[in-house]
């Protein structure tokens, strides 16, 4: 989980996976944060949601949401932007092994209950994805092996 | 397929393993092996003293006394790490160099072998005792050895066979190597584990792990088990390169292991902690996964 104001700055993210990168950007305080989610439900081990709420997305969301206060942004609501990224997914019939899929829904459903949703997404399919977001422009940059980079 | 005589050449150009590598995977293999019987190994064999002393008194392991014998860091480390340390050693020219063919860094073979062998040990732990968790970690370390063999005559190709697999007309990255090189990597993997007279469940593993079903019965399930470790360290993000996602999962896993949603994530959890702290203890810290 990593979170700037500071200009110049970037964050960005390890190959993701089947996990998702939850990125939020306030305009007005000018600063984003973003969060490498792992699994979709913290019951699965709420002791290491205590110390790591990002890897979970019900957890997730409200620590991101805190990093942003914490920078000076009090855009809960309409006015913040969330783009997600990541989730690559695994056809399973069993249910089991799709966690890209259920992973991303897990972060729409915590997020809705703050009344927010992703504006943009580039989620799912059989690629592995590494994220950027820059400070400055917003600019969420995607790469992936054998492919050339695009952007969100 | 049969392998095309400039990649047979490769093959035999392959250097052998080192006899501590060779000892310590027959000894893995047998259910019944003791620490002192791996310490032994470690002992004669200078080298690897000293990689299992470094990485037992890292700090990445947090013991608080300095451990000096290798008895006792054999009995923190656990034969497994022994064994990938080993294979690490003489095997560096398979596992470290970048693999241009697979859009693959330096290293990151090794890093998806390793991840694949946690994971694949405690989905064993899922078959109803049918693969052993030790043997399986063996197997997910050496799964993927045919890459970096495979990686001169991909050349350029990853780039092509990854454009048609995203547009849904290639079945698997594995057709794609077929259809570009002439053969792929588990059967040039399988001519390797030849060429090193590896033991039969780990050629069978190195054959079938995209294609489990076609394993022989007796070591079908343990072929399963590294199936589903490689899909592990791919959706934990640790993939070889440009393949990375491009492989299909057999349906029929549950017919061998069976685990369920919350299992799997938890193995997720558990094997993504492990490895960290195997990479740590090997090459130092690194920025942290959040
Ligand atoms: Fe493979
Ligand atoms: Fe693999």
């Amino acid at each position: 989980m990593g979170a700037t104001r500071t200009p110049g700055q970037e964050l960005r993210t390890l190959a993701l996976g089947s996990c998702v990168a939850l990125i939020m950007m306030d305009p007005k305080a000018r600063c984003i944060a973003m969060v490498h989610v792992v699994l979709p439900e913290s019951s699965i081990d709420p002791a290491r949601s205590q110390k790591k709420p990002g890897h979970f997305a019900d957890t997730a969301v409200p620590a991101l949401l805190g990093e942003m206060k914490k920078l000076g942004s009090d855009n809960v609501g309409k006015g913040m932007i969330i783009k997600l990224v990541g989730g690559a997914n695994v056809m399973d019939p069993n249910n089991t092994f799709n966690i890209g899929k259920r992973n991303a829904l897990a972060i729409k459903k915590a997020l809705w209950k703050f009344g927010m949703g992703p504006r943009a997404e580039d989620i799912g399919g059989r690629i592995s994805r590494s994220v950027s977001v820059d400070v400055d422009t917003g600019k969420v940059k995607i790469t992936s092996p054998g492919r050339d980079g695009w952007e969100l | 397929m049969a392998i095309p005589p400039d990649i047979k050449d490769s093959i035999a150009k392959v250097k052998p393993l080192s006899q501590s590598a060779v000892r310590l995977m027959s000894i893995m293999a047998d259910p019944d092996h003791t620490v002192a019987q791996i310490a032994a190994v470690v002992e004669s064999d200078p080298i690897l003293t000293g990689n299992v002393l470094r990485v037992v008194n890292s700090p990445a392991f947090g013991l608080r006394a300095k451990i000096s014998t290798v008895a006792r860091a054999v009995s923190y480390t656990g034969g497994n790490m022994v064994v990938g340390l080993a294979l690490h050693l003489c095997a560096s020219g398979i596992f470290n160099n970048p693999l241009d063919g697979y859009e693959s860094q330096r290293g990151s073979l090794w890093r998806h072998c390793l991840f694949t062998a946690i994971a694949s040990r405690e989905i064993a732990r899922f078959s109803g005792g049918k693969a052993d968790p030790e043997v399986a970690y063996t197997a997910g370390l050496l799964h993927d050895i045919g890459k970096a063999v495979m990686s001169a005559p991909l050349g350029d190709s990853a780039r092509k066979i990854v454009a048609i697999a995203d547009k849904g007309e290639m079945r698997d990255f594995v057709a794609g190597e077929a259809k570009a090189v002439g053969t792929d990597h588990p059967e040039v993997g399988e001519a390797i584990a030849m060429h090193w007279s590896l033991p039969g469940p780990l050629r069978e593993v190195i054959r079938h792990h995209h294609a489990p079903s076609k394993a022989k019965e007796e070591y079908r399930t343990l072929v399963y088990a590294v199936h589903l470790g490689d899909f592990i360290a791919m959706m934990s993000g640790t993939g070889t390169g440009a393949d990375t996602m491009l492989y299909l999962l057999d349906h029929d896993y549950r017919n061998f292991i069976d685990v369920s949603a919350a299992e799997l994530e938890k193995v997720i959890l558990d094997a993504g902690q492990e490895y960290q702290q195997v990479v740590e203890s090997m090459f130092g810290s690194e920025e942290e996964m959040q």
